[in-house]
């Protein structure tokens, strides 16, 4: 089967999808050619080559992917912000053209602000609808109306089914009725068109460079025992931390893929969400990607492997709950789902030097024993979460739920954080009794009394407070503080804030919002 | 053994009073059998408190807990100012923050070094860890078995200085891990916790409780029309201490607005009774006559 033509074959009537002695027999009848090359088709290769090119293409923008599906062929790139390094869209435009070029493809491109319509336009729109200029947005999504229906990115069995009513266009489908839609093809045809249209979100997911080092065991037959999976780890470890002790260097991110036969979908249905990261399943295998984040580079095989044990721990305890919840529905030990496993990868991206640490001769300070401290770091975060384990930093900002940020403790470079001056925006507080230690994510919205015996005094605040159906009479307030953000940040925030101090002796740092005049309580002293 | 009958009947109160003491030395050994004997002392960042304790401060390897009702009432400013004391050699010091609510600048405000500071969260509602069965779970327990075990970690850690933090209804098995596993780093624990749990027999060294100002140091009236200064008012008491003084009169504190240096709101609190005090030794020796004496223990009750 042809699975595609160039533009030269295809002046002979060769197409793709016909058999390939049919367009052999076409192509030799045809005067223009006096030879022509055949080259199977090997998609594993293509998406290697393609990956390969993604990852070239990192020079333009640090956000590149591959459209989804089983053969994909689109690179996708998000430009957001980076096209004035380039001289503009056209610049950047023109720069990627050269680079394909000069490796010998030729490519179609297209700037869109989704991802459906510039995958559309690419491919079906022609020069001067996808002729970047500073009205892309209203322009593409105009353009993209008139494209045809195959660029909604719809199945063939879909875009027959349209045409056999008649749609050309994708405006023609726009305009149908949602609901008869639905009925007819699912969600297939509504998700892409609220996916052009921005509607749904839909985001790239970006390539990565390849690992600094990688190592990876094939299995004849699928395992389940953990103890041989955590032996196969050691080993794969062990060689990749030797290779990189010889280097003198560590690594910070360490991947762990568990590669298995794909399970029945019987049992993938019950697959919660939280418990099963089947990132880099394809539909040939399933695959338990375990992610360990270091707080600071290691080539220690002694230090790893607690916390790949950990990991992997939790994996098979997840397995656990689901093989319990599937005996608890149908009581049956026949479809008892296991981890199989037949390969194992093990990866290590962002590698840098290690520091070479000399001995002290005397004891020092167990306080400053940074290495105790990462190892603590390593373990909370392999154990709670990158997510659960950081550090606060402080950044500039009047808007007191933005005047810091937390960072991840782990996976980092350890790039010094960039001191804030005192001159440079930063609102320090002169008093520490000025903010509460403790501060609600959302504040709280409290009900303000005043009542006639005791009135509303000249400052605006009320006599009393109702949080909860309690009432906190206010006995002594101080402020107000306003505080307002910039006009550039977004929607502007004004409010004034008090501390008051209630008739519960509680301290608490409440605020009226200036536009809507109601009143929250923020944080506590 | 007519002799040793006799010795046990009349024992001199010399005699019993060391014997007391022996067994309250060996008791605390036993209690404490982890920690150096080299215990540094802290301060709690408060002059005042510092006195009211035997050993003018807080020992390391060791847990404290502030007592509060509820949240506003100063529990977590002392105890962050004694955390922050802990951390002066430059240890860490790990913020359990469950329901995401520290302020790190106010925290920098109070000259706590954020480059020291890590914070540990639980933000995943089915976070790995939690499943299965650990033999230490507790029911009523609102904290996950995960940040349970997480404290515990971060307390057995050297380079740990201070864990500070909220800690609500945690069975006593967890508080003895946590004794144990300070004890061993030598980590300093600062919890805040709900006054309900001054009740349940803990393992923490210093129990302090923070109540609502009495009446005699609330503010006139006058000063809500003209709020010049707005100094804090804490009202403290020193709830417990490990073989240390009976619980004492509250303390009241001042937390100057401008400096942020804390002060006694009142100069007459009465000196901290040297240990032992009157009242915990004439308890000890009438328990441990009791115990010495049974039959005299029981005539004296049936006469």
């Amino acid at each position: 089967m042809v699975q595609a033509v160039s533009p030269a074959a295809q002046l002979s009537g060769a197409r793709t999808g016909m058999p390939l002695s049919e367009a052999k027999s076409l192509i030799g009848r045809s005067r223009r050619f006096h030879g022509y090359h055949i080259f199977e088709h090997e998609p594993s290769k293509d998406t290697q080559t393609l990956r390969t090119l993604a990852i070239d293409c990192q020079i333009f923008s640090p956000i590149i992917g591959m459209e989804d599906g089983r053969q994909p062929s689109s690179l996708l790139m998000d430009i957001v912000g980076l096209a004035h390094l380039f001289g503009g869209e056209l610049g950047l435009r023109s720069q990627i053209h050269e680079h394909f070029h000069s490796l010998g493809y030729l490519i179609a491109t297209a700037i869109a602000p989704t991802i459906g319509q510039a995958w559309g336009l690419a491919r079906f729109g022609d020069e001067s609808m996808a002729e970047p200029n500073g009205t892309i947005p209203s322009e593409s999504t105009s353009h993209f109306g008139e494209l045809p229906i195959e660029a909604l990115r719809l199945s063939s069995k879909a875009n027959d089914t349209l045409q056999q009513l008649g749609l050309k266009t994708v405006n023609q489908v726009r305009n149908l009725p949602r609901a008869g839609l639905r009925s007819r093809f699912g969600d297939q045809v509504t998700r892409r068109l609220d996916q052009a249209d921005g509607v749904i979100e839909e985001r790239i997911q970006a390539l990565h460079a390849p690992a600094d080092y990688t190592d990876e065991k094939f299995l004849d037959y699928p395992i389940t025992d953990k103890k041989t999976i955590q032996v196969i780890i050691s080993r794969l470890a062990k060689n990749l931390c030797r290779q990189m002790k010889a280097a003198g260097r560590g690594g910070l991110v360490w991947n762990f893929q568990l590669l298995g036969p794909v399970e029945s979908k019987e049992v993938s249905s019950q697959i919660s969400p939280e418990a099963e990261p089947l990132n880099g399943t394809t539909p040939d295998r399933t695959c338990y990607p375990l992610t360990i984040k270091l707080f600071q580079p290691t080539s220690q095989l002694d230090q790893l492997m607690p916390l790949v044990d950990m990991q992997l721990e939790s994996l098979f305890q997840r397995k656990h709950e689901r093989k319990r919840g599937k005996f608890k529905s149908h009581e049956s030990e026949q479809i008892r789902p296991h981890l199989q496993v037949q390969e194992i990868c093990v990866s290590v991206n962002n590698c840098v030097l290690l520091a070479e640490r000399q001995r002290k001769l005397f004891d020092e300070n167990p306080r400053l024993d940074k290495q105790a401290l990462s190892q603590l770091i390593n373990r909370l975060s392999s154990r709670l979460g990158s997510q659960n384990v950081l550090r606060p930093r402080l950044q500039r900002g009047n808007q007191p739920e933005n005047q810091f940020r937390f960072e991840s403790l782990v996976g980092q470079s350890g790039k010094p954080a960039k001191r804030i001056s005192r001159n440079s925006g930063f609102s320090d507080p002169t008093s520490p009794l000025q903010r509460p230690l403790v501060l609600h994510p959302q504040p709280l919205e409290i009900q303000a009394v005043s009542l006639d015996e005791q009135p509303q005094d000249t400052s605006g605040i009320p006599a009393l407070f109702i949080l909860a159906s309690q009432r906190f009479q206010v006995t002594r307030r101080w402020g107000p503080e306003r505080i307002e953000t910039a006009w550039w940040r977004g929607p502007t925030v004004r409010r004034d804030y008090w501390r008051v101090e209630t008739n519960h002796t509680h301290w608490w740092w409440v605020f009226r919002n200036l536009r809507n005049r109601r009143w929250y309580l923020h944080g506590e002293f | 053994m007519g002799t040793a009958q006799n010795h046990f009947d009349s024992p001199s109160p010399p005699e019993n009073q060391s014997l007391v003491d022996a067994l309250r030395h060996q008791i605390r050994k036993l209690e404490t059998a982890g920690r150096a004997d080299d215990a540094k002392i802290n301060s709690t960042g408060c002059p005042a408190l510092d006195k009211r304790l035997p050993e003018n401060g807080l020992a390391t390897g060791t847990l404290t807990e502030w007592l509060a009702p509820a949240t506003g009432y100063g529990a977590e400013l002392l105890s962050l100012l004694a955390a922050r004391e802990a951390c002066a050699d430059g240890g860490a010091l790990v913020v359990i923050d469950p329901e995401n609510r520290f302020y790190p600048t106010a925290a920098a405000a109070w000259k706590i070094n954020l480059e020291n500071v890590v914070i540990l969260r639980n933000t995943s509602p089915a976070c790995p860890a939690q499943i299965g069965s650990d033999s230490l779970t507790d029911s009523r327990n609102p904290f996950p078995n995960v940040l349970l075990w997480a404290i515990d970690q971060a307390l057995r850690c050297p380079a740990v200085a201070a864990v500070w933090g909220p800690l609500g209804n945690v069975s006593e098995r967890w508080m003895r891990r946590f004794q144990l596993s300070a004890e061993q780093s030598g980590a300093m624990g600062m919890f805040v916790r709900p006054s309900q749990v001054k009740e349940i027999p803990g393992w923490s060294e210093v129990q302090f409780e923070l109540q609502p100002p009495s009446a005699a140091t609330s503010p006139p009236d006058s000063q809500m029309a003209e709020p010049q200064r707005f100094d804090r008012r804490i009202q403290v008491r020193l709830l417990r201490v490990r073989n240390g003084p009976s619980p004492s009169q509250p303390l009241s504190l001042t937390i100057d607005f401008t400096t942020g240096k804390i002060h006694t709101a009142r100069q007459d609190d009465e000196p901290i009774t040297p240990y032992p005090s009157p009242s915990r030794t004439s308890h000890s020796m009438r328990l441990a006559s009791q115990l010495a004496h049974p039959k005299a223990g029981r005539r004296r009750q049936l006469a």
